[in-house]
């Protein structure tokens, strides 16, 4: 491999490129006067642009003292004849990366440096690879225009296996310490703060963010993140994120960064980043313990890829999902990320073995045919059930407005006064055991069958329940839909042998020992509980 | 003058003057914090040696005189002893004009020469960097170096 390109020697100190090009004394007629003539638009706004970071940069030193344009940006000793080493991203395509054919040799610091926030930056030497071949020459970059591939140097703290001394290709910059960023690195700090001016316009400048140093470390455009796809954009609480080809850096007020990449990232930015559901990351990627993929935790939730799929869990539904113990339990992998069910309340998430739906601070699970029942009636928006609020211990699944109860295969569901009342009596578990059919109405009252009796609620009102023989007098006197109207009571035997019951529009009256039964009509001044009295 | 720190010691000729010190960095406290390790460099030199320059000498060549030299040892961790790049035994102690070429310096400087080696001395592993000011008169500014190369002594590691 020979990626290093093999040019003609040259003495940098004597080529033309190491002295002033006609682009240097173009921009620096850009920096005397703003309006060029006969330029094109192009250059101009190239030359622009590097006006503008001077400005940005180093104002006063730019207007004070006799310096190009050029050497604002890219420091001193900056020409191929200052005898320096040319920066990777200038030769290497915009990439802060060893170029192939060369290898990580060496490093130096500079304290205290303006490029890194005031912290330690690091320099560290890619020298050509023995076997390699790679030419002397000057670099062309708008200002950077060190050499490359001609100093014959080693500062020999990394990759000390690698034997003898090989010209200098090119330096990346970091502000990570090396041995943190290439394990091949030792710790042995050496130090050189005369080069503390010295970049390249392919570097963050002196007023770059905590994402632009985290990419400048990771590679710039050589780094698994690619291109940027978008600027900086500000996230809550005075934190930032940027998106990248492949992936999203984010950053909080305090500098911290975390990296996601991949998969895992793109789901981080269709949820609006740290803007959304999730908040900032408090992780970036780990394995999942006891299951195949990866995973990011998150201020409000997590995120998990598996399989080349990435879904989001946030909000009530992640800590739900954290206690049924996340991909290894009993729901497995999220298949879509949380989203908002349409009625302005709650959310579902959905899983392999099931969902979550979450209302407020509550979220709960439903799995096979109970959440296929729950989808099929139309979740918490059309159903008529609201969100789940409690799984009893039977099974069935208690809702705002309703409950469903498994019967076999099959699922039943009550609502309104009549569930209520089913589940504070214990469910299936209780006196009135399985419904043996969905709740049904009957005159605009809401009728459910059990096994011997009937549970009626009319619009607004308790549920009451009929068993025999009280329930069958009723029925042929055509129930609800008859002059009676809906119970108010529950049907009692007294303890004179009658059965009763009564109703909006009277009661009836079953003798036990004949069975004859007999429909009252209302007495004005006998109310339900008199009757049930 | 004697000079001596950190196991290093230098006996210098009449005309020379150097240093033995640790890091001088402003960031070298936070960074030992944080994992590095400040190792001993030696200066020695035929001029003035500025106090703003860097481990290998920047800042000092600058000013070097075509009749000058400089030397400079900076010692490595101990766990690279004896690895590929400091596989040769012992310091260099009689040099080869002809190995220094203006290609061998941390930064070309028109005029200078340089050479460069690794090695393990008492088990402690070094790199020996030496700029001269004249590449033209290479053998008379080497015996010079030369001179005050034979009286560096290494001490092994306690």
């Amino acid at each position: 491999m020979t990626a290093l390109t093999p040019v003609p020697s040259m003495n940098p100190e004597t080529s033309p490129a190491s002295r002033r090009t006609l682009a240097h004394r173009a921009v620096d007629g850009l920096a005397r006067r703003v309006a060029p003539r006969r330029v094109s638009r192009r250059s101009f706004l190239i030359r622009a642009a590097i006006i503008g970071s001077v400005l940005t940069v180093a104002p006063l030193r730019w207007a004070l003292r006799p310096t190009s344009a050029y050497a604002s940006i890219c420091g001193q000793g900056a020409s191929c004849g200052g005898g320096w080493t040319a920066f990777c991203c200038t030769i290497n395509q915009g990439a802060n990366t060893c170029p192939p054919g060369s290898y990580v040799a060496g490093w130096w610091k500079i304290d205290r440096s303006p490029f890194c926030q005031g912290s330690a930056r690091y320099i560290v030497d890619c020298n050509r690879t023995p076997g390699e071949t790679c030419g002397c020459r000057c670099a062309t970059g708008s200002c950077d225009q060190r050499r490359v591939c001609c100093n014959n140097f080693r500062y020999g703290q990394c990759n000390t296996q690698v034997p003898g001394v090989t010209e200098v290709v090119c330096r990346v910059v970091i502000c990570t310490t090396p041995w943190t960023w290439d394990p091949s690195c030792g710790t042995t700090v050496r130090t050189d703060n005369r080069t503390v001016t010295h970049n390249a316009p392919c570097l963050p400048g002196t007023r770059a963010s905590a994402i632009d140093l985290r990419y400048q470390d990771l590679g710039l455009v050589g780094s698994l993140l690619g291109t940027p796809e978008a600027a900086e954009a500000p996230g809550p609480r005075g934190g930032a994120w940027r998106r990248f080809e492949h992936g999203v850096i984010t950053s909080r007020q305090d500098g911290t960064t975390q990296l996601l990449t991949g998969e895992l990232a793109r789901e981080y930015a269709v949820l609006n980043g740290p803007g959304g559901g999730l908040g900032y990351p408090t992780t970036e990627h780990q394995s999942i313990v006891g299951g195949p993929g990866e995973f990011a935790a998150f201020e409000r939730g997590i995120i998990i890829e598996h399989d080349g799929t990435a879904a989001g869990v946030f909000g009530p539904a992640a800590d739900r999902y954290a206690q049924l113990d996340g991909p290894t339990g009993e729901l497995g992998y999220p298949t879509t990320s949380t989203t908002p069910v349409g009625d302005g309340r709650g959310s579902v998430t959905r899983f392999v073995e099931g969902a979550i739906y979450a209302s407020g601070s509550r979220a709960l699970e439903l799995s096979g045919v109970m959440l296929a029942r729950y989808e099929e009636l139309g979740g918490p928006a059309d159903s008529g059930l609201g969100y789940p609020v409690r799984s009893a211990a039977t099974g069935d699944m208690e809702f705002e407005h309703g409950v469903l109860v498994q019967v076999g295969a099959r699922v039943r569901v009550l609502r309104g006064a009549i569930a209520q009342r089913f589940a504070e009596q214990g469910g299936r578990d209780g006196p009135w055991g399985q419904p043996l059919d969905d709740q049904g109405e009957v005159a605009g009252i809401d009728r459910a069958e059990f096994a011997g009796l009937t549970a009626f609620a009319a619009p607004g009102e308790p549920a009451w329940v009929l068993a025999d023989p009280v329930l069958s007098h009723y029925l042929d006197t055509e129930g609800p839909a008859g002059s009676l109207g809906a119970p108010t009571s529950d049907s009692f035997r007294t303890r004179t042998g009658q059965h009763l019951a009564s109703f909006v529009g009277g009661a009836i009256q079953v003798d036990a020992g004949t069975g004859q039964a007999r429909t009252v009509e209302p007495r004005t001044t006998r109310s339900a509980s008199e009757v049930q009295r | 003058m004697r000079l001596t720190g950190h196991g290093l010691a230098a006996d210098l000729p009449g005309g020379w003057e150097g240093t033995i010190s640790l890091d001088r960095g402003e960031d070298a406290f936070a960074l030992a914090a944080s994992g590095g390790v400040v190792r001993p460099v030696a200066h020695l030199a035929t001029f003035p040696l500025p106090g703003d320059r860097g481990d290998f000498g920047s800042g000092a060549v600058d000013v070097m005189r075509t009749e000058d030299a400089f030397v400079a040892l900076l010692e490595y961790a101990p766990e690279e002893a004896d690895t590929p790049l400091f596989a040769q035994r012992g310091m260099p102690r009689r040099l080869d004009p002809r190995a220094f070429t203006s290609r061998s310096l941390q930064r070309g400087i028109a005029g200078q020469v340089g050479w460069q080696a690794f090695f393990t001395e008492a088990g402690r592993p070094f790199c020996l960097y030496v700029v001269l000011g004249d590449g033209s008169d290479t053998h008379l500014l080497v015996r010079k170096v030369e001179q005050v190369l034979a009286t560096v002594t290494i001490e092994g590691a306690p």
